[in-house]
């Protein structure tokens, strides 16, 4: 437990040093931003901004500084808007989390419906979970938001195309960002319940007299949940750093946009902060995973 | 008691069985023996109703077992029937039941009393200990003491063991051929032991058939078969499974 804990710090570090490094060496002048157009450049307005956000001091204690400033919570102002960082990611993220809290229990529900469906029926309702996912997946993020839009927003008008704000707003959002989530879950599902199928134990509660709806949930499912809630823990994990097109698609104020607009303006206090929140969202998601596998599958237990 | 009668099933063109035809009489025990590949486990599934035979009956009590059957009343008289224990105790239990709820989900299936869980425990050789251990914590032979005891917890008329005791020590096999032999004696539940291993089988049968690609070869009391083999292939099998400190001599000297 202590040594599980110790690798993720030392993951977090890692990861917040690579980030920091990668906006280091962006191409462009941070200084040239802040300043905010070229005309007005005094040198001695430039060698106040670089003083006000330490540009001069080694890269190291650079680093060192924001660092210990993000560990007691100070990420730092915007470069753009002036605001706290941390102020201006509190606005953004209810947003951004309703979003992945929509998709997930979308993808869920949905997904692991699909493939106990196609895993139990077989014949032509397997064919078609697999055919439509294989296409759900091939279709990227913004061709779905395109044609939903067009489709359920425009034509239809069933769902309000543009913002945020209610469950309403985000349905179209949590949709286009589920499909593709929804279509690797069934297929895990699929796969795993077909191989939980052919386990002896199955064959002995068969044997045994169990009904076949009970074969289904108590030996074929309950067996197959390992890998179905590892995928679902990874799936949600991902995305939260993948909401990216979907906001930007439906004119959504999340992170995933704070996140594009920040890298546009080299706005890069912002930038470190939602990387380096999305990496630390990430792990606590697939740790909280790998913290329940014990409880789904008893053999992890001993080994642990 | 269980009267099969031309068995056949084919996979493709692998013939797996053949026009197999036996009888095992109430509290008896049979051996089913063959090299690997030759039918012996298709066969046991059939009997307990895991593969649908392509023709040929399977009788228990003079009642034909049908292959699918509706309804709770009469899947569990079919349990009751023919129960089967498998290779790997390993894959055979659940992995999320304790010795003990392993027994109680079997028991409570079946309209059995709890209390029978200890008293099948205690049978088969397992103690408090084991009852609330799940499958990995158990090792290979308690595992397989524990299969045994969840198929008796059905109390079937018939117990088919395949290849029960191959995956052990061999100092494990004999305790495991020691327990399934009190068990028959006491519960006069009949036995179908399927095993590669002729020298094995006659630890427990009386009796013993002898299966090359899905056919019978040869059948006749295990101590004959073994003494004077009438089919060449029983012969090749005779020989092709040595093992230290086995002396067909030995065997074979009345
Ligand atoms: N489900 C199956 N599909 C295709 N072939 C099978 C299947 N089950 C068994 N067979 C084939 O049938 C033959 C008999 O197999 P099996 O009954 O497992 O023999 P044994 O238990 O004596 O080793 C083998 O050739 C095997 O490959
Ligand atoms: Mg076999």
């Amino acid at each position: 437990m202590v040594r599980k804990l110790a690798g993720l710090v030392a993951t977090l570090l890692a990861t917040s040093f690579v980030i920091f490094a990668a906006s280091y060496a962006a191409p462009g002048d941070p200084v040239t931003f802040l300043a905010g157009g070229k005309e007005n450049l005094t040198p001695e307005y430039l060698a106040a901004i670089r003083a006000q956000y330490h540009l001069d001091d080694p890269f190291l204690v650079q680093y060192g500084r924001w660092l210990g400033d993000a560990v007691t919570g100070d990420l730092g102002r915007s470069t753009q808007y002036h605001d706290q960082v941390s102020d201006l990611m509190a606005a953004r993220l209810p947003s951004t989390l309703a979003l992945v809290a929509y998709a997930s229990v979308l993808f869920v529900v949905f997904g692991i419906a699909l493939g106990v469906l196609a895993a139990v029926r077989g014949g032509r309702t397997d064919s078609a979970v697999v055919a439509g996912t294989t296409f759900a997946t091939s279709v990227p993020a913004f061709v779905t938001a395109t044609v939903l839009i067009s489709l359920f927003g425009v034509q239809l008008g069933w769902f309000p195309v543009m913002g945020g704000g209610s469950l309403w707003h985000l349905t179209l959002p949590a949709v286009t960002l589920a499909l593709g989530a929804l279509a690797i879950i069934s297929r895990v599902t699929r796969q795993s319940m077909i191989e939980q199928r052919e386990l002896d134990h199955v064959s002995v509660a068969r044997a045994g007299g169990l009904s076949e709806r009970l074969i289904v949930v108590r030996h074929v499912f309950r067996g197959a949940l390992g890998p179905i809630v590892t995928m679902c823990g990874l799936v949600t994990a991902g995305m939260l750093a993948g909401t990216v097109t979907v906001e930007t698609a439906f004119g959504l104020n999340g992170i995933g946009s704070l996140l594009v607009n920040a890298i546009n303006t080299h706005d890069f206090p912002v930038t470190q902060a939602v990387l380096l929140l999305m990496v630390a969202a990430y792990i606590a998601v697939t740790t909280a995973v790998e913290l329940l596998h014990p409880l789904i599958d008893p053999r992890v237990r001993s080994r642990a | 008691m269980l009267s099969v009668r031309a068995l056949r099933k084919s996979f493709g063109a692998t013939v797996a069985a053949d026009d197999v035809t036996f009888d095992l009489a109430a509290g008896g025990s049979l051996g089913l023996v063959g090299e690997s590949g030759s039918g012996k486990t298709t066969i046991a599934r059939m009997l307990v109703g895991l593969v649908a035979p392509d023709s040929g009956t399977i009788a228990v009590a003079g009642r034909e077992r049908g292959t699918r059957e509706r309804g709770r009343a009469a899947r569990l008289r079919r349990a009751r029937e023919i129960q089967m224990v498998f290779q790997d105790p390993y894959l055979s239990l659940d992995p999320r039941l304790t010795a003990e709820e392993c027994l109680h989900t079997a028991l409570r299936l079946h309209g059995r009393p709890r209390a029978r869980a200890a008293e099948l425990l205690e049978q088969v050789g397992l103690g408090a200990r084991e009852a609330g251990a799940r499958p990995h914590r158990l090792s290979g032979g308690q595992r397989q003491r524990l299969a045994i005891a969840r198929a008796l917890a059905v109390e079937p008329s018939v117990l088919v063991l395949d290849e029960a005791v191959a995956a052990l020590d061999v100092s494990i096999q004999a305790q495991i051929l020691e327990l399934l032999a009190g068990v028959r004696r006491e519960s006069g539940v009949a036995l179908l032991f399927v095993s590669h291993d002729l020298a094995v089988v006659r630890h427990l049968c009386e009796e013993t058939l002898v299966l090359h690609r899905g056919v019978v070869v040869e059948r006749g009391p295990v101590e004959r078969v073994l003494a004077e083999p009438e089919h060449p292939y029983t012969r090749l099998l005779l020989d092709s499974v040595p093992r230290p400190g086995w002396d067909p001599a030995a065997v074979v000297r009345p």
